[in-house]
């Protein structure tokens, strides 16, 4: 908390010294048009303003102006000049990064006139949209209540997964397989980048209160230059200004308890098989010996009242200077019995069993004068839970629940089912994400004016209550279900990012309108995660600046763009290029292979391995769009660009070490002290002991969208859009490195796996749209997306790289393969003249016997190529190991392991309906008439749940597609207006999964597509003895009903 | 053929029963009684049923000249799975057997809404002997439950036979019954001609394609595929029309 005041204070003083007088580049939208007189001559001279934002123009000789900056929302627009009726246009849109365009026609007057006012038209179609965008507005998020959370509102956009995974148009998931970057969508608040890409595939972090949402947009078809590092899309949130009235926000839901599961309760399910004796009084009546606690008993998880509160107020700090606070906590019933029962449904509804949870934003927005806008603000989510719960903090922490006798739950085949409440064996961890920002927007001219963010965002991961040693599990009478034990384990991870971004804007001529800046993000982040899996099997993963644990790797980011969006008379060109600087900073390993050398085997071993500077990524990325209308009422576009990713830093920097042994006391002091912590570990082996990679590119995606917006009848307005996107050099963990120890002759040398560029990706898509706004007391959203497509790897780029030290290297003294303990600490000891004899006869022999073989034959062949490291270029050697090192490097193609494609099918519907407030009969209840004010909700959605190999009977495999899921909310309310309509009060109901859908998740996908069979087969014993152990798999929850209060001024 | 007896019959006595008057109020609310007939399309024919019968009725709100619209509801019932002809191969022999107790059918209750958009001269709408072509284009839920049941485990090692060292397939072996059941969004779109009778009793010949999301799961045992994600049928359908009274 210290940390953020200093920081927020920092920001305060950046300001003031960068001030001297608002619209982030990005966050706000453009206002242009033309004032005439009524024979279409132009007003030179003639005032456009912006009710309530103090922004305005003047029109020049041809009648144009032009209002930058403007904040998104619904404006009245105000056109003056002497001599002339004034006119105001009310509902005008303003979208960010969106031309409005709004024309005047004023009419002479010799006399006052009053004021003409005339609505807005809304414009059929954004006619500069050169690409596949989407907005929502906080009059659309307000009218759909519906959907809960700011990340759920973002999935309903077309082309965006509905699952929540962080995902465009079939892209990948932060972290994936095949690419392990921080995500393929970037995510900015405020113009300010919720930086992801060093959470070793966290999802990215989206906490935004919905009630303070005033507008979202979703970019799927491709990206302005100013934004980089993802290769899908950008989604882009704007928070509200605080107000110059008070006003405040508040709701509260309440979920009735009951069983939020298919099939039978925990304690009675057929999973359990013949194990539950209900009714056996031994057995129910059983206590553990070691502390007399009764072991099985049932949690009454099923009879929980679940609580939601989320709220915000706002109002003026003075008459330049107003305030917004928001905070929002729940306290829900688990769906099953977890090792605490209660917690809270994260931004993308998956549930977390949480001790406390909080999430909030607060802000203060200065007007300090007509050019000058300054935002400070910050965003926050706090949540403590017992280790072994964890979803959203970084990958496999969960792992450390699912074993037996840590956290009650459904692992370990459901043996878990009767711990302790309120408990873990590995203790408590809290995750905090923190993000203070500073956003400053001055108008240097009424045509240019630039953007300022500050800002800091960290995560901290921290683990608490940690047991001393990890105890052997524990288990009833019958050796079935397991009872409490400790287990050691624990995970600290504490990730900032400091981030400048400076965005200078300026309408150059009436057709160009530049944009250029840049972006640098200064990382800094340590993550050590251990696991005593059992008494003696423990694991250590962390990534620290060479290979010391808890010292932060600081990598830098610097990227720099210009773009230009040239509007000229019938068609709109969005040109843009940028340049992105990634330098790692801390140094790299040589070669992850001495990770497996017998002189540097163990994670404080390996700190003194040869290591090498980092390489800096140097990139451009170019992209280009245009659109042109049709008719009025349609417009088509055309966009192509290249966009790129960066690795996440975890997997860059990441270390994998195990042992199945304890550390040994150096110092004989009957303890592990620091110095001698982890001292037993050994590189894990094979998978992804990674131990930092330096030999890759970022990867790369080529992405392409024709689309057309047809305005086709009144307010309806339809989208289409076909995309291909090429995605090539993607990461996967594939090849890999070896270290020869020649006092080993006959070992098979473990190897380690690192990053590499030989993934690839393939999409091709169609996505549909049609939207029509709130007219006419009801509203329709409908969003389908079809994308095929095909990943793999393979062909090209893969290679091992195996290294042999020779005789001299053995001579040196650079090579020993025991230690001896003098004084507390280890020292290697030197090998003797003879070892030094036959290991070094070995060395020489082994390198000699290398073949040389080149070629490709039959397409999958391989070359073997032998030189020194200095021949190969091993960077971080010395002279001495560059001649005295050997590479046998291996290339090969392994041929195109492509996953055989598959469709993948995605669509929601939203629709709303609501009835005017002076509708039906005079029957008032509270003083609103009984059938006025009611909104009707509606919310189905549809997702393909993924895809199989099938080989049928007489031909080869193939790819199949599993079945659909599709669910349907409803939501009901009705509104009581007060105060002569200064606020109202809101009752509503909410049905989730309104038809009780049923879809399959886990099922025999084989038998499923030869017999249609989703349960086990008729003559499966378990099957038959106790019913469907998978009785509960299904994707939908039961029909759950939601009811509340919410109530706003 | 049963079927079309019915819809034959049905128009007869809705053309004896035209009376002859005329009016052109149309902001007003009428019924709508349907019986159709239904030809399941693509995957769903090819694989699972080739017909049924469709009936409903909706309410009717005639909003201006031009359009009207229509709430309704139908319900229909394919009893003629294929799969209950289909065979399967044992592995055991690789013989063909068939499943004698099997037994396919799908109901789907739907609840739509239609917007009917009027074609041509409007002129003498609601007059006899007045014809209306429109277009007609909607959406709705339909509930559909697909049952299987009564089929022979394919998978099965089968049952001893004495002196023999090859198993017989045990008949009595059967898969539990399947149901796949789901409130399925659908839309649909079509066109039709509207013959008054008098000037608030209708005729309506309609044609109407529907598109359901949702799947049937396969059973390539028996040779037949999956259907994901669009269920398709096409409607051929008669209806009568009753109008309030346009005299207002």
């Amino acid at each position: 908390m210290k940390k953020c005041v200093l920081f927020l204070g920092f920001l305060s003083l950046c300001t003031a010294l960068a001030l001297s007088g608002s619209a982030w580049a990005g966050t706000t939208g453009k206002i242009v048009g033309k004032v005439l007189d009524q024979n279409g001559e132009a007003l030179p001279g003639a005032n456009v303003v912006i009710e309530g934002l103090n922004l305005g123009s003047t029109a020049d000789a041809e009648g144009f102006y032009v209002i930058l900056r403007a904040d998104p929302g619904l404006y009245t627009l105000k056109a003056s000049l002497i001599g002339y009726q004034t006119e105001s246009q009310t509902d005008v849109r303003v979208q960010a990064d969106v031309t409005t365009e709004v024309d005047f026609t004023l009419q002479e007057a010799t006399l006052e006139l009053g004021e003409m006012v005339v609505k807005a038209e809304r414009p059929p179609v954004e006619v500069d949209k050169t690409f596949s965008k989407y907005i929502v507005g906080a009059d659309e998020i307000e009218q759909l209540p519906i959907v809960r959370t700011t990340s759920e509102m973002i999935t309903l956009q077309p082309g965006v997964h509905l699952d929540g995974s962080d995902r465009m148009r079939g892209s990948n998931r932060p972290g994936e397989w095949r690419s392990r970057t921080g995500g393929d969508v970037a995510y900015y608040v405020d113009g300010v980048k919720i930086v992801n890409s060093d959470g070793a595939g966290s999802h990215n972090w989206k906490a935004i209160n919905r009630s303070t949402v005033q507008e979202i947009s979703v970019v799927t078809g491709g990206m302005n230059a100013e934004y980089g590092n993802a290769q899908a899309g950008v989604v882009s949130i704007i928070t509200k200004d605080g107000s110059q009235n008070f006003h405040g926000w508040a709701e509260y839901r309440r979920t009735p308890p009951g069983q939020k599961h298919w099939g039978a309760n925990i304690y009675e399910s057929p999973m359990h098989l013949d194990k539950m004796k209900w009714g056996e009084g031994e057995w129910q009546n059983e206590r553990d010996p070691e502390t007399g606690r009764l072991v099985h008993q049932r949690a009454d998880y099923d009879e929980i009242t679940g609580h939601e509160v989320e709220g915000n107020v706002s109002g003026p700090l003075s008459k330049s200077a107003s305030f917004i606070v928001s905070g929002k906590t729940a306290r829900k019933a688990p769906v099953y019995p977890s090792g605490t029962e209660r917690g809270y449904y994260d931004d993308i509804g998956r549930f977390v069993p949480s001790l406390n949870n909080y999430q909030g934003s607060y802000s203060v927005t200065v007007r300090a004068s007509e050019n000058v806008k300054m935002k400070i603000g910050g965003l926050f989510e706090y949540n403590k839970k017992f280790i072994g719960t964890d979803r959203d903090s970084w990958r496999n922490e969960r792992s450390a629940g699912t074993s037996s006798g840590v956290i009650r739950g459904l692992y370990d085949s459901g043996k878990n089912i009767f711990l302790p409440e309120d408990w873990s064996a590995a203790g408590k961890m809290s995750t905090n994400h923190n993000m203070q920002y500073l956003a400053v927007t001055h108008s240097l001219s009424p045509r240019t004016f630039y953007d300022l963010r500050i800002s800091r965002y960290s995560t901290v991961d921290d683990t608490s209550e940690i047991a001393a040693r990890t105890s052997d599990v524990r288990t009833d009478a019958d050796g079935w279900f397991a009872v409490d034990r400790e287990v050691r384990h624990y995970q600290v991870a504490d990730r900032k990012r400091y981030q400048v971004k400076l965005d200078l804007a300026s309408q150059i001529t009436k057709g160009h309108f530049v944009k250029a800046g840049f972006e640098f993000i200064k990382y800094s982040m340590f993550l050590t995660r251990y696991t005593g899996e059992s008494a003696q099997a423990r694991r250590l993963e962390f990534a620290g600046a060479q290979g010391v644990i808890g010292d932060p790797v600081k990598p830098q980011h610097l990227a720099i763009y210009a773009q230009d969006k040239m509007e000229f008379e019938g068609m709109v060109i969005n040109a843009g290029l940028r340049l992105d600087l990634f330098d790692p900073v801390s140094k790299f390993p040589a070669s992850g292979a001495y990770a497996f050398s017998p002189m540097y085997n163990s994670p404080l071993r390996f700190q003194n391995a040869p290591h090498r500077e980092p390489v800096v990524f140097k990139n451009l990325s170019p992209r280009v769009g245009v659109s042109h209308p049709i008719t009025a009422r349609s417009s088509m576009h055309y966009f192509a660009g290249l966009f790129l990713a960066y690795p996440d830093i975890y997997y860059l920097f990441n270390g994998d070490w195990r042992t199945s042994g304890p550390d040994q006391d150096w110092n004989g002091n009957g303890a592990i002290d620091p110095g001698e912590r982890y001292n037993a570990m050994r590189p894990s082996y094979p998978i992804r002991s990674g131990q930092g990679t330096t030999e890759i590119r970022p990867e790369k995606t080529v992405s392409m969208e024709v689309g057309a917006d047809w305005n086709f009848v009144q307010d309806y307005t339809g989208a289409i859009a076909v995309y291909y996107k090429s995605a090539k050099d993607q990461y996967h963990y594939h090849s890999d490195v070896r270290f020869y120890a020649p006092h080993r002759p006959g070992w098979v040398h473990p190897y380690a796996r690192i990053l590499h560029n030989n993934g690839f990706e393939e999409q091709r898509g169609l996505e549909f749209s049609l939207r029509k706004p709130l007219s006419h007391n009801f509203a329709i959203n409908l969003a389908y997306n079809m994308t095929w497509a095909q990943a793999g790897w393979g062909n090209f780029d893969a290679w091992f790289n195996f290294l042999y030290p020779d005789s001299m290297y053995i001579a040196s003294g650079r090579y020993w393969y025991e230690y001896r303990v003098e004084n507390g600490v280890e020292v290697p000891v030197p090998l003797t003249v003879e070892q030094i004899r036959e290991i070094g006869h070995t060395a020489n022999n082994a390198i000699k016997s290398i073949a040389r073989r080149d070629g490709n034959p039959g397409g999958r062949g391989y070359e073997q190529t032998r030189m020194t490291a200095r021949e190969y270029g091993l960077i971080g050697l010395d002279d001495f190991e560059l001649d005295h090192i050997h590479v046998w490097a291996r290339g090969y193609q392994t041929g195109l392991n492509a996953d055989g494609g598959n469709i993948r099918n995605q669509g929601s519907v939203q629709f709303l309906y609501l009835t005017p407030g002076d509708y039906g009969p005079d029957f008032k209840v509270f003083g609103s008439k009984f059938l006025a004010n009611w909104r009707v909700n509606l919310l189905w959605r549809m997702q393909n749940t993924g895809s199989f190999w099938y080989t049928p009977p007489n031909s080869g495999r193939e790819r199949r597609l599993r079945p659909i899921r599709t669910w349907t909310d409803i939501a009901i309310e009705k509104r009581f207006p007060f105060g002569l309509g200064r606020g109202d009060v809101s009752l509503f109901l909410e049905v989730r999964n309104l038809f009780n859908q049923k879809d399959d998740s886990s099922f025999n996908t084989t038998d499923w597509t030869n017999w249609g069979l989703h349960t086990a087969r008729p003559d499966n014993s378990h099957f038959l003895l106790y019913g469907d152990t998978a009785d509960r798999s299904f994707y939908n929850h039961p029909r759950r009903t939601e009811m509340g209060l919410r109530i706003q001024f | 053929m049963g079927t079309w007896r019915v819809l034959a019959v049905a128009g007869l006595l809705v053309a004896l029963l035209a009376p002859d008057s005329g009016a052109r109020e149309f902001d007003r609310i009428g019924g709508r009684m349907l019986l159709g007939y239904n030809l399941p399309v693509m995957g769903l024919r090819t694989n699972w049923y080739t017909q049924a019968v469709r009936w409903g009725g909706s309410v009717v709100y005639n909003r201006n000249i031009n359009n009207a619209i229509e709430f309704e509801y139908h319900r229909l019932e394919y009893n003629d799975g294929k799969i209950e002809n289909q065979t399967f191969t044992w592995n055991e022999d690789s013989k063909d057997y068939s499943s004698p107790e099997s037994d396919a059918s799908m109901r789907i209750n739907s609840v739509l809404c239609n917007m009917v958009f009027r074609l041509g001269d409007k002129s003498r709408l609601f007059y006899n002997q007045a014809t209306s072509p429109y277009v007609v284009a909607g959406g709705g839920f339909h509930s559909y439950s697909n049952r299987v049941s009564g089929l022979i485990y394919p998978g099965q090692k089968g049952i001893a036979v004495e002196g023999s060292e090859q198993n017989m397939l045990d008949p009595s072996v059967v898969l539990e019954p399947v149901v796949e059941s789901r409130w399925a969004l659908g839309a649909h779109f079509g066109f039709g001609v509207e013959r008054f009778m008098s000037n608030n009793f209708s005729l309506d010949f309609r044609v109407q394609h529907n598109f359901l999301v949702g799947t049937l799961g396969p059973r390539e045992a028996w040779g037949i595929k999956g259907v994901m994600p669009l269920l398709q049928m096409l409607d051929l359908e008669v209806a009568v029309k009753f109008y309030e009274s346009g005299e207002k």
